[in-house]
């Protein structure tokens, strides 16, 4: 008996070592296998161990001709001759592992009728802005949909409110941390409530937002980890020590359980506003643009003790002298970069990309999605998949005019 | 390179360690060998290795397997040092190939076994913490359920669905797209 259930044998630990190595779609397909296997599928552990087998990717938007599309004629009315798509590009090969996360119809008006704006990427979850105050979740994996709650008209005054979005594990909510200027407060919408919720941050918003920038104008979307949102550093803390000027920078972190925010020593640099960060390897790394040769990339090695140790030179994704090349913090909201577990970084903008291993010294260039007749260009979100189904989302009705594939 | 090599052979002739499987066979293998498993590297680290380990997890079958396992990715391990710290020729990175290749070869080779040896194996590596050994054969199980449906993954493998019918229309409803 014992040789014909082989599965019995073994403990649920080495099941779920098993099952995680399926592609996602096999993964709940075996989520229908029997009581135990949905068990061992659907726990928070069991997504975070695939989570952190995933390969890393950077989103690109594509332009496509546009596809037949079944709507009313009132949604047509809007579009335009083009489709757009998001594609996630792997970091180790964008070329070759490209995964069409969404397509929709592109459209005659500034901001997309469909799901709007993409703001922000977390946890696999895509933020969409529909509308002011109108904010659309999607797992383009699970294919699930949520909204988070509609924002009273005594929020919807402020341009830019969005400054963060994340997962919070603790409650297994997504968030949007916002600031009302006008009002003078911090405030987080989240899948789990029915209202915003005033956070106790006691520092002036005026105050850090000249330290962080709101999600549409951020160079970098702030980076999680260890329970902290990490935004880039923006200027210069110019102390000087005689006659010698330090290359001191600072950090804005806020803590998601506290949800104050702090500040936090950045990598030693005379740029700051080139700076981006990301994450690496369960590290929270640094790349610094303000070199015209190449690129410095740092690590926080010791979280704790704030140790940032320069660890790579990189040379310059772009041609002496291209324009391409940033030179402002304008310029940085084109260029992507991400880092996986094997070492390979991915730098650049539609002017020059390139995939470097830490490990191996290579580099290649990403030549295709730099052509400008692939119509694909670089954002600078990152992607990581994740089959998690969270209690909020829901599967999008039939009517729901969106093609996945 | 011609140090490491001998030290090697130095440290084998030293250290030789006796494995007892559950059916009282012993093995005589190198502590490099042995090492590969983490459960081994740390009862001799913490010197309880006198007199022999005994393995009551582990039928001797299943020990020789798994010994021949290790013996080959030992070698594997120890090549590798040699690379990093040695060499870096092109010349060199051919043969590193080579091997590693001939090590891919065994590997498939290795898992041309039966279901049940197969689980066997699994659970010998899973209690003597073997990764290398862990990973290639749960990779190969799920391999076998890559591509199948519910329905022949619960036949292929014996598994009694306690679902009840209202809960497996929920999960199909919920990863609709995973079943098309």
């Amino acid at each position: 008996m014992e040789e014909d259930t082989p599965f019995r044998r073994l403990h649920e630990d080495t099941i779920a070592d098993i099952l995680l190595r399926l592609p996602g779609k096999y993964v709940l397909r075996s989520g229908a296998v029997c009581k135990a296997w949905r068990r061992i599928t659907t726990t928070p552990h069991f997504h975070a161990a695939r989570a952190r087998r995933q390969p890393a990717s950077i989103l690109a938007h594509a332009y496509l001709d546009a596809a037949p599309w079944a709507c009313g004629d009132d949604l047509r009315a809007d579009f335009s001759s083009e489709d757009i798509a998001l594609d996630a590009l792997s970091v180790s090969s964008p070329e070759d592992d490209r995964l069409r996360l969404i397509r929709y119809p592109g459209t005659k008006l500034t901001v997309p009728a469909h799901c709007g704006r993409l703001l922000a990427s977390s946890d696999g979850v895509l933020l969409f802005k529909k509308d002011t105050g109108f904010y659309l979740l999607f797992n383009p994996v699970t294919r699930q949909w949520a909204q988070l709650p509609r924002l009273p008209a005594e929020y919807c005054r402020d341009r830019d409110p969005e400054y963060a979005f994340y997962f919070h594990q603790p409650s297994g909510e997504f968030r949007l941390l916002c600031c009302s200027l006008t009002r003078g407060i911090w405030y987080i919408v989240s899948t789990g409530a029915a209202e915003p919720r005033r956070t106790n941050a006691k520092q002036d918003p005026e105050l850090i937002t000249q330290f962080v920038k709101p999600l549409l104008t951020t160079a970098t979307m702030p980076v999680a980890l260890h329970g902290n949102l990490h935004w880039p550093p923006l200027w210069r803390f110019a102390a000087t020590l005689g006659v010698v000027t330090t290359a001191d920078t600072k950090m804005m972190v806020s803590n998601t359980v506290s949800e104050q925010f702090i500040q936090m020593s950045g990598p030693a640099s005379t740029t700051p506003s080139m700076v981006k960060l990301f994450e690496m390897g369960g590290l929270l790394a640094a790349a610094d643009f303000g070199e015209e040769k190449h690129v410095d990339i740092w690590f926080l090695e010791d979280y704790s003790a704030r140790t940032w140790v320069h660890r790579q030179r990189v040379s310059s994704p772009w041609k002496y002298g291209s324009t391409g090349r940033p030179h402002n913090d304008w310029g940085m909201l084109s260029v992507a970069i991400a880092g996986d577990d094997e070492g390979n970084i991915i730098i650049g903008n539609n002017d020059g990309l390139l995939v470097y291993n830490l490990r191996k010294k290579g580099t290649r260039t990403v030549n295709s999605v730099m052509l400008r007749k692939n119509r694909l260009f670089v954002s600078r979100h990152v992607f990581k998949r994740s089959l998690e189904q969270h209690a909020s989302f829901a599967l999008p009705s039939a009517d729901f005019p969106l093609i996945h594939s | 390179m011609a140090s490491a090599g001998s030290g090697d052979e130095k440290a084998a002739a030293a250290a030789m360690i006796t494995l007892i499987s559950s059916d009282n066979e012993k093995f005589e293998v190198t502590e490099a060998t042995a090492t590969l498993s983490q459960t081994i590297r740390h009862m001799i680290e913490d010197g309880c290795t006198d007199g022999g380990v005994p393995l009551p997890n582990v039928t001797s079958k299943i020990l020789a397997r798994v010994i021949e396992y290790c013996k080959k990715h030992a070698t594997a391990a120890a090549g590798e040092e040699g690379s990093s710290s040695s060499f870096s020729d092109a010349a060199f990175l051919e043969v590193d190939r080579a091997f590693l290749e001939e090590l891919e070869e065994f590997d498939d080779a290795f898992l041309e076994v039966d279901r049940a040896t197969l689980f066997d194996l699994i659970l010998a590596a899973n209690y003597l913490d073997i990764k290398g050994l862990l990973n290639l054969t749960c990779q190969k199980v799920a391999d076998s359920v890559k591509g199948k449906t519910p329905e022949q993954i619960r036949e292929m493998y014996n598994i009694v669905n306690d679902l009840t019918p209202e809960e497996e229309a929920e999960i199909r409803r919920e990863t609709q797209w995973a079943f098309e």
